[in-house]
């Protein structure tokens, strides 16, 4: 069965290349335009893993990663930010992040990141 | 001025109570050079120190105003440079006393160095003129103390406005980190589709031509957003710290005129309608005309913008009622769109406050239009408009009228 992703993202061209992507290393993708979307959308379909944009309208990446790993069985959750500040990079990983990716990111790092999460997910 | 005579009295009294207060044959001498005061050339009797003035006695005095080390190292010294042991001295001679008086007077001024030495060596007397150079020096003392009161509440001033200038400097700070935080995410957006999407192109050469294309235009897209965003940085610095270009009297008919005729096409062709509403007799503007060409041509792609092809828009222009000195003319562009949520209203102008999600704008244009008016000595400001949409209205100031025999100033 193939890992179920969550793609939190508000850039238009971004999400396509993301679910280009993800759907050509044949992921089940779904997709939140907001942080409260996302919220939602995890408590229903409970993905494997979240990528997470930390800049969105209402609540932002940082929150919905805090109350997302505070739930038991919780989703990996990559961050996503075009911000890259070292002071938030550890406070991203302090709530629980697996990983930190600043934009512009290199597609064959963010593929790798993502294996790796799932691979620690399936072992779990 | 008060304080300075309550203190006259206060000396005053002192020397009356230490005159009367002291008994028998003091008494009668304090009396005798009080009535030789007013003989002529009495007054000047030079001091006679006593040598038996116990040396503990000047130590003590002197401890109490240049503190215990400097008076040891002060006598102590005063004593070997006479060859004298400073331990084995009991008594201090004529030539110790000045040397003591000296050295007092550099810190409570000369008469009261005097004075209080002869307390010490037991010849307590005062005659006016130490009282009256005892007054000479308490009043030196408050004109002093007045002159640092005033240097007091001078630097008080300052440092208030130092304090406000720096809490300035730090909102400054602030508003230019955060400025620099979200360029950063704005130029890095961008960015960001154009490297995985370059990545995805130039990693799959069998990719089928229609997705091809479909990436190609984004990365197209995507780069053409970032220069026009590096292109109103670079605007929006200019209008912030150079100055504006030439004013010229433009009438404001031909600034509408002009802005109407680049669009019409535009709007025309969207099935978007577009009217004028200006005087014929409005005063010409004094004005740099490629600035305010520019924020009409922002405010109407805006317009043009949120009716998406559909709708109405009407540019207008009319005298503002004279509120002050300066006469301005109030220009706008209306619409029937949308319109912009009050808790907007205010911050739409602030740079990268467009709502978000409307990823046609840069985030700047609005801020330009800002930077441009207020340049200008105007004001820019958003309200419902009659149509429904939003009324995006500003002033500018009308040129200087000749002298033609105005009305004088209400």
């Amino acid at each position: 069965m193939s890992h179920r992703i969550l793609i939190v993202e508000d850039e238009p061209n971004i999400v396509i290349s993301l679910e280009f992507l993800l759907g050509e290393e044949g992921y089940d993708v779904a997709l939140a335009g907001s942080g409260e979307e996302a919220l939602e959308h995890v408590a229903r379909r409970r993905p494997d893993l979240v990528l997470l944009d930390v800049m969105l309208p209402g609540i932002d990446g940082f929150e919905v990663c805090r109350r997302l790993r505070t739930e038991p069985g919780a989703p990996q959750v990559i961050l996503l930010t075009a911000r890259g500040r070292e002071a938030e990079k550890i406070m991203g990983l302090d709530l629980g992040a697996a990983c930190y990716v600043t934009k512009p990111f290199s597609t064959r790092d963010l593929l790798a990141d993502i294996r790796r999460c799932l691979a620690v997910e399936s072992d779990v | 001025h008060a304080m300075f005579w309550s203190m006259a009295v206060n000396v005053g009294l002192f020397t009356a109570g230490s005159a009367w207060a002291t008994p028998g044959p003091l008494e009668s001498r304090q009396a005798r050079r009080f009535v030789d005061v007013f003989r002529a050339g009495d007054a000047s009797e030079p001091p006679q120190w006593r040598a038996d003035t116990p040396v503990a006695a000047v130590r003590a005095l002197l401890a109490r105003f240049l503190g215990a080390d400097r008076t040891r190292r002060a006598l102590d010294g005063h004593f070997r440079g006479r060859g004298l042991d400073p331990d084995g001295v009991e008594h201090g001679d004529v030539e110790l006393m000045t040397f003591a008086e000296k050295l007092l007077a550099g810190s409570t001024g000369a008469a009261s160095a005097h004075v209080a030495l002869r307390s010490v060596a037991e010849e307590h007397r005062l005659d006016p003129d130490e009282v009256f150079s005892l007054l000479d020096e308490t009043s030196r003392v408050l004109a002093t103390s007045r002159e640092l009161e005033d240097k007091s509440r001078q630097l008080e001033r300052a440092s208030g406005e130092l304090r406000r200038a720096n809490a300035r400097l730090r909102e400054l700070d602030r508003l230019k980190d955060d400025f620099l935080a979200t360029m950063t995410h704005e130029l890095r957006t961008p960015l960001t589709s154009i490297r995985a999407f370059t990545e995805i192109l130039h990693d799959r050469p069998d990719l089928p031509e229609a997705k091809r294309r479909e990436f190609l235009g984004i990365v197209l897209k995507e780069n053409e957003r970032l220069s026009r965003l590096i292109g109103q940085v670079l605007d929006l610095g200019k209008i912030e710290s150079e100055n504006l270009a030439d004013f010229v009297d433009v009438p404001p008919g031909d600034l509408v005129h002009d802005a109407a005729a680049t669009f019409r096409g535009r709007f025309e062709s969207g099935g978007v309608r577009i009217e004028l509403d200006v005087p014929e007799d409005l005063p010409a503007l004094r004005v740099d005309r490629d600035r305010v060409q520019q924020v009409l041509v922002n405010l109407l792609s805006n317009a043009l913008r949120v009716l998406q092809g559909d709708g109405h828009v009407r540019l207008e222009a009319a005298l503002r009622p004279p509120g002050g000195d300066r006469r301005f003319v109030e220009l706008a562009v209306v619409d029937d769109g949308p319109g912009v949520p009050e808790a907007d209203r205010e911050t739409i102008f602030d740079k990268f406050r467009q709502a978000r999600g409307s990823s046609h704008g840069t985030g700047l244009g609005l801020a330009i239009c800002r930077g441009i008016v207020e340049r200008h000595g105007g004001e820019i400001w958003i309200e419902t408009s009659d149509l429904g949409g939003a009324r995006f209205a500003f002033t500018l100031p009308v040129a200087e009228s000749p002298p033609d025999g105005g009305d004088p100033a209400p």
